[in-house]
């Protein structure tokens, strides 16, 4: 840039109609060194110099010489380009442009005597005198510092510039007294304007901002305005500019300037995007309340307890079962509550669950109601860690079974109380008709014994199923205890063979046993096992096709040991396949063989099996040959 | 051998009786309750050899009873048979704690009864 002056002739410049120019010069030199200008020229610690017509160095001062590092008087003379390598007469006619008679050059290179560059910003004036032609004064400023600190300074703001750029932060400013806003590219971005756009900033922020959070977007710029705060943040809402969705935008707004009567007069904003960052916290915070209400509303009662069974959070669920308010139970813990005698096994699962050895664990147990009464719960428990890995919070649900156990007990009551009832005129019907039989003083008619034999083989067979009824129950209510120990399984089945040959030889048919080792072992109730083996073998001999061999075999399988009962006979009609082990189901009277029995010893024996730990299912394939098989675990399955 | 049988159900004792006979014992007395049990231990010259008692009787129970009896002069050597149609491991376990020798569920199979007592009787000889 430069400005635009005109000048005075300097004196001294030759006139018309003047004889003796030597004279004059003479004149002119010494009257100009006697000058105040020219010693203000001299001392002036401002670098001056004059560039002549030639390009040299025409004159220049002492702060000039020092300048470029030359001693006193070896500059002038000089080509001017020896230390303004840029500065040739041609350039610096080129800076100044008629009319202006001078220029500020911002910044061009000197060299000193030794050869360092430095930044060098310059006033140049030129004219022109008769003596000596076109003159250029120079005025020099060492600008090398300042251009690095400013350096310096603009790197330090782009760096900055590009934090906030990549925080995504956009910053503003608001000057009170000039009522102007200034904000960066980011923010216009935020907004999504174009960078040349040519916007109402407030007015289009304004209507941008949801209706509902207006004050509490504006709230904070009048705070700092009146001076209540010095730094105040709030988060809004604006509407994407296609009006489609809504962002959650957060402000820090802070004082950034007071005048001398401490107003605030300037403002400064940083306004950032947390759409994600809101998202996130929504859900949790969903997350967090759809807990909470499920807690709350539960049916099941449920407790979050410390490691150490202090109670932390109860829901009304569980206040009920216990018969205390959230209060009282709030004070007590579960060790309190639990029966003396069921605290033991409680203790021995918890331990294993703090140690990690298992997730989660079940358990029926005794707790005291408020009142002193007896309640059993089902009880599951779970545990939380927190960031290391360490127990931290232990999830307790109950759920009442006192009612539950009250019901079976009844019910095992009433069916055992039947049996009994059942049992009693049976015991005499049996014995009367076991005595008629052996009376062989009254000889019966043919007619007289075949019906005393139709009663006793009807009473032997309600006598059965009264047992197996109660078997049944006992088995389902799981009341049946069974003891179970590791043995030996081939001597069971070669006991149960044994107890079975009577069957075989009722229907003509062989049992051949196939142990390829005997020393396989299982975990099994002796009893119990031999009530499925009399089933399987029972049945097989049944079914089986006189003349024909029952095949029995054991086999190890990994972790259990597989017992299979196979024999030759009708395949077992697909259609009843799925009821096979269901509780009275049998074969449909299409089969000619007549069949006794209960209908109840294979469900039996399906609930002895699975109950001890095994699993039983049956192959019968076209071609007539039907196996039943069982597995019994090797280790203990409880 | 003087055998005695116990039980509230009338047919029970009748074909216990009948049954007991008809194995080879003859000297069967039959009491329809507790009390008359022990009326007919009172009156009995001796005391008797074996007894068959029912579980579940009205007024005072088989086990109870058997407890009574263990307790009587003469009856420490006494083989008592319990009987019941209740097949409930408690009841054994009290039957024996209650010096019960045996035990008999109903209904019982005749041949089971005939070679209960004769081991009776070949362990009393």
């Amino acid at each position: 840039m430069s400005s635009t002056r005109t000048h005075p002739p300097l004196r001294g410049t030759a006139r018309a109609g003047q004889t003796d120019a030597s004279v004059n010069r003479a004149e002119t030199g010494r009257a100009m060194e006697k000058s105040p200008i020219i010693d203000a020229f001299k001392r002036m610690q401002v670098p001056l110099m004059i560039v002549g017509a030639d390009g040299r160095i025409l004159e220049c001062n002492q702060a000039t010489e020092h300048l470029f590092a030359y001693p006193h008087g070896q500059l002038v003379g000089r080509a001017t380009r020896e230390i303004l390598p840029d500065a040739s007469l041609e350039w610096l006619q080129a800076q100044i442009v008629p009319p202006a008679i001078d220029t500020v050059i911002k910044g061009m290179t000197g060299r000193t005597r030794d050869g360092d560059t430095m930044l060098l910003a310059a006033n140049v004036t030129a004219w022109t005198d008769s003596e000596r032609g076109l003159q250029h004064a120079l005025v020099l400023r060492d600008i090398t510092l300042d251009a690095s600190a400013e350096k310096l300074a603009r790197n330090q703001m782009k760096r900055t510039n590009d934090a906030i750029i990549g925080a995504g932060i956009a910053v503003f400013e608001y000057n009170r007294v000039t009522d102007t806003i200034i904000v960066c590219d980011q923010w216009r971005a935020i907004l999504e304007l174009e960078q040349s756009e040519p916007v109402d900033m407030r007015n289009e922020w304004r209507g941008r901002v949801h209706p509902d959070d207006l004050e509490t977007a504006l709230a904070p710029m009048y705070r700092c305005l009146a001076g209540e705060a010095g730094r105040v943040s709030c988060d809004y809402r604006l509407l994407s500019r296609d009006g489609l969705r809504w962002r959650w935008i957060r402000s820090d707004i802070s004082i950034a300037e007071r005048d001398a009567s401490g107003t605030v007069i300037r403002i400064n904003g940083a306004m950032s995007d947390i759409t994600d960052r809101k998202s996130v916290e929504t859900a949790l915070r969903r997350s967090v309340e759809r807990f909470r209400s499920t807690f709350e509303g539960a049916a099941i009662g449920m407790a979050i307890v410390t490691p150490d069974g202090r109670f932390l959070e109860v829901n009304p669920a569980i206040c009920a079962a216990f018969g205390y308010s959230e209060e009282d139970l709030l004070k007590t813990d579960f060790q309190t509550l639990t029966h003396p005698e069921d605290l033991a096994s409680d203790l021995a699962q918890f331990e294993r669950l703090k140690a990690g050895e298992i997730s989660c664990y079940q358990l029926e147990k005794r707790y005291f109601r408020s009142n002193g009464a007896i309640m059993w719960g089902l009880l599951a428990v779970t545990m939380i860690r927190d960031d290391e890995n360490r127990p931290d919070q232990v999830i307790k649900q109950i759920i009442d079974v006192t009612e539950r156990r009250r019901l079976s007990e009844l019910k095992s009551e009433f069916v055992s109380t039947v049996s009994h009832e059942l049992r009693t005129p049976l015991t005499s019907i049996l014995g009367s008709l076991t005595l008629l039989s052996s009376m062989d003083a009254e000889p019966f008619s043919d007619e007289a014994q075949r019906l005393l034999y139709i009663a006793e083989q009807n009473g032997e067979r309600l006598h059965a199923l009264i047992n197996d009824v109660l078997d049944f129950e006992k088995f389902s209510a799981q009341q049946m205890r069974v003891h179970l120990f590791s043995q030996p399984i081939v001597p069971l089945i070669d006991e149960a063979v044994m107890a079975s040959l009577s069957y075989a030889d009722k229907f003509g048919v062989r049992f051949v046993v196939h142990t390829p080792d005997r020393a396989l072992r299982a975990y099994a109730d002796p009893k119990r096992f031999q009530q499925v083996m009399a089933n399987l073998l029972s049945n097989a001999a049944k079914f089986a096709t006189e003349g024909s061999v029952i095949e029995i075999v054991t086999e190890d399988i990994g972790s259990a040991i597989r017992v299979s009962v196979t024999n030759d006979g009708q395949t077992i009609p697909k259609a009843f396949h799925d009821d096979l082990f269901k509780p009275f189901a049998q074969a449909a009277p299409s089969s000619t063989r007549r069949r006794s029995g209960t209908g109840l010893g294979l469900s039996i024996t399906k609930q002895i099996v699975e109950q001890t730990g095994g699993e039983i299912g049956f192959d019968s394939p076209e071609g007539g040959q039907t196996t039943f098989w069982f597995t019994a675990p090797k280790n203990n399955p409880h | 051998m003087r055998i005695l049988a116990v039980d509230d159900e009338p047919f029970a004792l009748e074909v216990l009786s009948m049954l007991v006979i008809n194995s080879g014992y003859p000297d069967i007395v039959a009491a329809p309750s507790a009390g008359a049990a022990l009326e007919r231990i009172t009156e009995a010259p001796e005391p008797f050899q074996c007894i068959f008692l029912d579980i579940m009787m009205p007024v005072m129970e088989g086990i109870e009873f058997c407890d009574l009896v263990r307790r009587l002069p003469g009856y420490d050597t006494c083989q008592i048979i319990m009987l019941t149609a209740m097949n409930d491991r408690k009841y054994m376990d009290q039957a024996y704690e209650a010096g019960a020798n045996d035990y008999v569920i109903k209904p019982f199979d005749a041949n089971d009864i005939e070679s209960r007592l004769n081991a009776v009787a070949k362990a009393l000889s």
